[in-house]
Formats: structure tokens, C-alpha cells, sequence
């Protein structure tokens, strides 16, 4: 299993911000690093496992995660924009304040996450179960949450969390 | 067909060394039999290598006798690493009954190295490692996610370096003070240069730059720190502070100068892509920067809400500023209409007020 992300990672220079774009990562796991602030453009990562990754305050823009998972990954304050998430598992993961602009999460659990003061605008939710989550004060503008083929559209929200619990727990 | 083949091979080499041996020996009997044996027994497999060897049928034991184990062991001369307990060398396939498990002193390492439990974790039983707290194998808790770890993942030969490669990483990720108090003497020696009278010590840098939430030093804190003791410089709050209560999750909180009124200030770095596109990297069907600075001036307007009533939080939205800096931006030209851009967000959501701008001359 090669590495790249890894690698690229540990091949900045010190205090070097991580900009990388066009690329795609597979079968990878990324263990105990931080990225602070990268800017991470047009990447896909299909299964790769993100442990004790620290990408707080970074920029995703058109990136794409399938079958991926986060386990202690702090994406807090991060802004994710036209970027999705298809059967990824985010775990005891830290994504506080955290801003995603057109976007999807689809058949995607959450368990033991915190997504408190976290901001949606233009997202759509599918399929996506929420466990033991934190979902206090999550903002939201022009979202869909799908479930079993029904689709609720919410126009804004400032208590989104609620409802996400909602849709999660029941069915 | 090759078992067939192999066994007529091996008869007819072990009469003729049997009829070699007893005409070139004193030996006889169960004894000359025996040696006769071996040494057909060697001159046919002895020669294999082990990796060839688990295709051949004849030699007994051989399942399960997978390829990896007849490399040599990259720390072959650390025995800590468990290197050298391999027959590999010597040609010699194992004996019957004995199937040639080198497992046991290939794995055992691995618990020996630093940063190896996540792997042998991910790998153990097909989970991929991030289950459980203690990150043992086979803990794949969500059913929903169909992929599963190949079981050779666990005998990846560059096992035993990664734990090395972590140690030895360039990039540790790790911010120490060192590189707080650079930020320290470079924020200073800016203010100077823009012509501001600061008396802002080092020790409040470092602690306004520890991240409220972990305890540590961190870039994204450093920036933040820096934005707002800017504010300060520039005059327009002062006693710039973490707040007190860690739930109320807003960067600072300040006295406005003038009015000293309490207010709580969060910060907002622009983004620029021109650092992608500066690596070749295709940003044409990225959000322009005016879109996300729009966004970012309407999603404000929610955010000012949020921590409203809480515990040493504001009381109300007037007391939330939103501090936008465009320090990043590196085509200035851009900034007025980014600003404009941040206030019809603001506007579009229905609140303008609370609006800072920084850097953006």
C-alpha cells in the first residue's frame, strides 16, 4: 500500500501550507498529521482512512470522499465547497464550525461526531444517520435530507441539528 | 501431471544414489537408505525457493506457505525486528509436517514499533483499524461501508519502515513556540512597518495563539491571533482575549474603544485559489472568489446568532463582529469588490451591521 498523501505531506518543507489539487488517493491511510489551513482542490480519495489527521481551518473545494473513513479527525472551521461524501464513516471527529457550501453527504454515518455551530447552505443530506452526535447550533440555507425516498427541503434553519436527529432515528 | 512427473524423477535419482552409495560407502542398511533419501531428497528441492516451493505439490506442509515469507526480511540483521528466522537462505524447504511459517517472528515485531498498532488494526481481520478505541482489528462498525482491507495489506514488506518514516518525517505538523514567537517577531515588525504604536508582549501572543480547544499552539490560532491584535493596533478594541466560556465559540472578545463596550470578534481568512492555479492545478470550475466571499457574508448573519444568551456570551447580534481579513489575497485588485461581496451576503441575509474589514488596502 503506497502512501501518497502521506508522503506528500511529509515532504513539506516546515511551516509549508499544504496546496495540492488534481489527484486522486486510494487505499490510503493517513495517521497522526497536521494540515492546518492546506487548500485541497479537485482531489478524490476512495478508500482511504483518515486517524488523527488535523486539517483545521482548510479549504476542500470539489473534492470528492468515497468509502472513507475518519476516525479523531478535526476538520473544525474547515470550508468544503461542491464537495461530497459517499459511504464514508466519520467517527469521534471534530468538525465544530465547520462550513460546507453545495455539497452531499449520501449513505453516510456519523457517530460520536461534533458538528456544533457547523453551517450548511445548498446541501443535500441522503441516506445519512447521525449516532451520539453533537448537532447543536448547525446552521443551514436551501437544504434537502433524504430518506427512503422522501425528501424534506429546508429553506433555513438555525437549529438544522434537530431535525437531522429526527430523520436519523426514525427508520 | 507434475506430481507424477516429480515422483518417477525422484525414484529413479534415489536408486541411482542408493546404488551410488553403497558402492562409494561403508554405509548400509535403514542408514544407506536414509542418506540415499536426503541427498534426493536435496539435489531435487533443495534448490527451490520457498516462494516456487508452496506450488509444488509433493513437498508436504506447503499450504498456506504464502510468497511474502520467502523474501528476505528487510531487518534481517536486527533480531529486535525479528528478521533472520528464515530458512530461505539456506535452500532448505521445511520438513513434513512443518509447514514453513515464518509468521510468527514476522508479526510479533510489529508491536515493537511505534505507530504499527493503527496498521496491524486495519489489516488484522478486514476491518480497516478505526473501530474501536484501542484500534484492534476487525472493528468495522459501519455496515453500510462495503469495502473491506485485503489481509495482504498485513504483510506489506515496508511494514517495519513506516514506523521509521514517522519519526524521521520532515513535516511533523507539530507548531512549537519557536515558530509562535516568528510569528511573534513578524506580526511586530508589520504593525511597525504600517506605521502602528504596539505594546503587545510576546507571552500574550503566546497565549492569545494557544488553541482555546486543544491547549496547543496551532497555525490556524496563530492567524487568528494575529488578525485580532491587529484590531487592537489599529484601535479599534483593545483587551483582545479568548473568551471564558469555551462554548460560546466565538474567536475573541475585546472592549470597543471609545464606547468600551464588550464585543466578540470572529475571524474570517479569505481564501485565495491563485495558490492552486499557481501549481498548474485546474481551477476553472472552482466557486470565484466572489461567490464564496458572498456566501461567507450571508452565512455571518446565522453565525452572529448562535452563541446569543449563552454563558459570558453576547447578548445580543450587535455585540458579534465579524472580522474579514484579506491578508491571503494576493491580487489586491479583487478586495473592493470581495468586500462588496461580504456585504450583500450580509445583506441578502438580512443584517449588515458587525462588519470588519482588514488588510484589504
Amino acid at each position: 500500500m503506497e502512501n501518497k498523501f502521506e508522503r506528500i505531506i511529509e515532504n513539506l518543507e516546515e511551516e509549508e501550507t499544504l496546496t495540492l489539487g488534481d489527484q486522486t488517493f486510494l487505499n490510503e491511510m493517513i495517521l497522526d498529521e497536521s494540515i492546518q489551513c492546506s487548500i485541497l482542490g479537485t482531489l478524490t480519495f476512495f478508500e482511504v482512512d483518515f486517524k488523527r489527521v488535523d486539517f483545521t481551518g482548510s479549504t476542500f473545494v470539489n473534492c470528492e470522499f468515497k468509502n472513507c473513513r475518519f476516525k479523531d479527525v478535526i476538520l473544525r472551521k474547515c470550508e468544503f465547497w461542491n464537495t461530497t461524501f459517499e459511504n464514508c464513516q466519520i467517527e469521534r471527529s471534530n468538525l465544530t464550525k465547520a462550513n460546507f457550501h453545495k455539497g452531499t453527504f449520501r449513505n453516510c454515518i456519523f457517530i460520536k461526531a461534533n458538528l456544533t455551530a457547523s453551517n450548511f447552505s445548498e446541501f443535500e443530506f441522503i441516506k445519512t444517520k447521525f449516532n451520539n452526535s453533537d448537532l447543536d447550533l448547525i446552521g443551514a440555507r436551501s437544504i434537502k435530507v433524504w430518506k427512503l425516498n422522501q425528501c424534506i427541503e429546508i429553506e433555513e434553519s438555525s437549529n438544522f441539528g434537530d431535525l437531522l436527529e429526527n430523520r436519523s432515528s426514525d427508520g | 501431471m507434475n506430481r507424477t512427473k516429480n515422483t518417477v524423477s525422484f525414484s529413479i535419482l534415489f536408486v541411482f544414489v542408493f546404488i551410488y552409495v553403497g558402492k562409494n560407502s561403508n554405509l548400509r542398511g535403514t542408514r544407506r537408505y536414509f542418506i540415499s533419501l536426503k541427498i534426493v531428497w536435496i539435489l531435487m528441492f533443495g534448490w527451490l525457493d520457498p516462494a516456487n516451493a508452496k506450488d509444488n505439490q509433493i513437498i508436504p506442509g506447503a499450504h498456506g506457505f504464502k510468497p511474502p515469507i520467502s523474501r528476505r526480511n528487510p531487518n534481517f540483521n536486527n533480531p529486535a525486528l525479528g528478521g533472520a528466522r528464515q530458512n530461505t537462505g539456506k535452500g532448505v524447504s521445511p520438513g513434513p509436517n512443518k509447514p514453513p511459517r515464518a509468521l510468527s517472528g514476522f508479526r510479533t515485531p510489529h508491536k515493537h514499533v511505534k505507530n504499527q498498532g493503527l496498521y496491524g488494526g486495519a489489516t488484522g481481520s478486514g476491518g480497516s483499524g478505526s473501530g474501536n478505541d484501542s484500534g484492534n482489528p476487525g472493528d468495522d462498525s459501519n455496515q453500510n461501508n462495503p469495502r473491506f482491507k485485503s489481509s495482504d495489506q498485513c504483510q506489506n514488506p515496508d511494514y517495519f519502515n513506516q514506523g521509521q518514516k514517522k519519526k524521521n518525517k520532515k513535516n511533523s505538523g507539530q507548531v512549537i513556540k519557536k515558530r509562535v514567537i516568528e510569528a511573534y517577531q513578524d506580526f511586530m515588525s508589520k504593525m511597525k512597518k504600517k506605521g502602528y504604536e504596539v505594546n503587545i508582549s510576546e507571552d500574550r501572543f503566546l497565549k492569545l495563539s494557544t488553541n482555546p480547544q486543544t491547549g496547543k499552539f496551532d497555525e490556524k490560532s496563530i492567524f487568528e491571533t494575529a488578525g485580532g491584535l491587529e484590531l487592537e493596533a489599529n484601535g479599534i478594541v483593545n483587551n483582545l482575549r479568548r473568551p471564558d466560556n469555551p462554548k460560546v465559540d466565538l474567536d475573541f472578545v475585546a472592549e470597543r474603544v471609545g464606547s468600551g463596550e464588550t464585543i466578540f470578534i470572529d475571524h474570517k481568512g479569505m481564501i485565495d485559489f491563485g495558490s492552486l492555479s499557481d501549481k498548474g492545478i485546474d481551477i476553472s470550475g472552482f466557486p470565484s472568489h466572489e461567490s464564496v466571499a458572498f456566501n461567507m457574508g450571508k452565512d455571518s448573519v446565522d453565525q452572529k446568532g448562535k452563541f446569543i444568551g449563552m454563558d459570558q456570551g453576547p447578548a445580543s447580534m450587535e455585540e458579534v463582529v465579524h472580522l474579514y481579513n484579506f491578508e491571503n489575497l494576493r491580487n489586491r485588485i479583487e478586495t473592493p469588490l470581495l468586500m462588496q461581496a461580504v456585504l450583500n451576503g450580509a445583506e441578502q441575509a438580512g443584517y449588515m451591521d458587525g462588519i470588519i474589514f482588514l488588510n484589504y488596502e
